[in-house]
């Protein structure tokens, strides 16, 4: 039976508010274990990110899964000959490309300029990542690693 | 303008590549392969795949290729797919003007008894300094099928996406996205699987393309296995990729119950991804995906979800959540128009910027 067949012979406008908040009461029930699989261990998050302010920690665990999507900076397409697919490209981008130099300053940093994470300066139609903003910590993480030099 | 242009060739990255509505699912049939000459679902659709295409059609027409300008031999299956988008984005600094094209991609499929050569060929956003890239093939393989009807035994080599999870067609959904199918991420590798009303099991082994760049890096394998019961599905699933710089490990589950008096189904998804980072440190992703699709009316459903990734559970503050509606509209064989939003908040709000889109896309399938 195709969705014709659905709406007109057991879909009931007029009965759908309330058999539909109960089915989905009902069924949200049954499906709460399932998601609650994920949610659980979230909930164990700790209090204190102490996670590495290391390059190759940065690129694998924030930039890659970020920017290396599959039509921006991965190995294929290489929007504006940045790759963030994996650490040896992205450390061979940062040699070219003065996203963060090594002088510990924040405010040379092209990365955290189109973060939108330099104080005073807005990236507008710049920002990135255009599908969302980076959250806060990670950008703690990064200027972190900036701050300490970038090395490496 | 250049702020269009800019998000139209960001946003490309994550649009894209849609196929198949597993939203059909225990709705109607209880199999991918029901409506897809695909066993595992998406890309060509078969000739109940097309009836079904006809019966959503607001105001009908010719569901099959080319509107049955051409008729092709029964060995052989021609189609594909075009879909732009346009509206507004918000990445977290404000809103301005959105417009993409997310696919434009054909597909051929050549039969000869039980065997099956497979291809697609389409465009992407290419490399600058490597024109070629503008070409893609994302999948290609050889299949056997037991029964032409892609229950039972099948068993396939080649480019493809690894059968994992919920296969939603909309990759933004996190469970796609951070659970181990995002968008490009098809890889070479061998597949067996088994197929019937009742339940279906899949097992893939796979190397990452060294020739195409696919988003996928590892070596590894991937299974999923799902049991129905009458309206009811539950799914395990498992995978495994060894990356040049680090190795995931994930597991999870899936469940589908479908509600007949409201017409709805509702979908879950929930994974927990164990990274293992090469020059140190590890850390465990929650994911998990909870979608409501309403058919309230012929040719149309609504999709509402609802999403949650934690990309380090130890870490607080970095857990994003999303809701997303999609409407669909089927005004005419071949042809589908969504009105898609999205909300998603980093830690409730505490955590950074929202983000948000509203789009309108429109597919057209040959």
């Amino acid at each position: 039976m195709g969705l014709r067949g659905l709406a007109r012979g057991r879909v009931s406008l007029i009965h759908l508010p309330g058999s539909l908040l109960a089915g989905v009461k009902e069924s949200f029930m049954r499906l709460v274990p399932v998601v609650a699989l994920a949610l659980a261990a979230s909930a164990c998050a700790a209090e204190t990110d102490e996670r590495p302010a290391e390059f190759a920690y940065i690129v694998k665990a924030i930039l890659a899964p970020s920017c290396a999507t599959a039509t921006c900076h991965s190995a294929r397409t290489q929007r504006e000959g940045v790759d963030l697919s994996s650490v040896a490209a992205a450390q061979d981008t940062f040699d070219r490309i003065p996203l963060a130099p090594q002088t510990g300053e924040l405010r040379n940093s092209q990365l955290l300029f189109v973060l939108g994470a330099l104080a005073g300066e807005d990236p507008g139609e710049l920002r990135m990542p255009v599908d969302g903003p980076l959250p806060d910590a990670d950008i703690a993480l990064i200027e972190q690693w900036i701050i300490a030099g970038a090395p490496r | 303008m250049k702020r269009a242009l800019l998000i139209a060739v960001a946003l490309a990255a994550t649009a894209g590549v849609a196929h198949a509505y597993p939203q059909y699912q225990l709705s109607r049939e209880q199999t991918c392969g029901a409506c897809h000459l695909s066993p595992t679902g998406g890309g060509l659709l078969n000739d109940n795949g097309e009836l079904t295409d006809e019966d959503d059609a607001k105001w009908g027409g010719d569901p099959t290729f080319l509107h049955g300008a051409k008729e092709l031999p029964e060995w052989l299956h021609l189609g594909g797919d075009a879909r732009v988008a346009a509206g507004a984005s918000d990445p977290g600094g404000g809103w301005g003007p959105a417009a993409f094209p997310m696919q434009i991609e054909g597909h051929v499929q050549a039969d000869r008894g039980p065997i099956s050569v497979v291809a697609d060929l389409g465009f992407t956003i290419p490399n600058e300094d490597n024109p070629i890239t503008l070409l893609w093939s994302r999948s290609h393989y050889l299949e056997w099928r037991q029964h032409d009807t892609g229950e039972g035994w099948y068993a396939r080599g080649g480019r493809f996406m690894p059968t994992y999870g919920l296969r939603l067609a909309e990759h933004t959904a996190y469970t796609r996205r951070f659970g181990g199918t995002p968008l490009f991420s098809e890889a070479y590798g061998a597949s067996v699987g088994w197929v019937t009303p009742g339940a279906e099991l899949h097992l893939t082994g796979f190397v990452h393309d060294r020739w195409q760049e696919s988003i996928e890096d590892g070596d590894g394998a991937a299974a999923y296995a799902e049991k129905r019961f009458g309206k009811v599905a539950v799914g395990v699933e498992g995978r495994y990729a060894n990356g040049a710089e680090d190795v995931r490990t994930q597991g999870g589950a899936t469940a589908k119950l479908w509600l007949d008096g409201p017409a709805v189904l509702l979908s879950a998804e929930a994974q927990v991804v164990h990274q293992k980072f090469d020059a140190g440190g590890k850390r465990n992703q929650a994911v998990a995906y909870l979608l409501a699709s309403w058919f309230f009316a012929h040719s149309y459903f609504l999709d509402v979800g609802l999403g949650h990734y934690d990309q380090d559970v130890k870490v607080p503050d970095v857990d994003r959540d999303t809701v997303e509606v999609n409407l669909h509209w089927f005004p005419k064989t071949h042809m589908e128009l969504v009105l898609m939003g999205r909300l998603q908040m980093i830690a409730l709000g505490k955590g950074g910027d929202n983000a948000s889109y509203g789009l309108v896309q429109f597919h057209y399938r040959m």
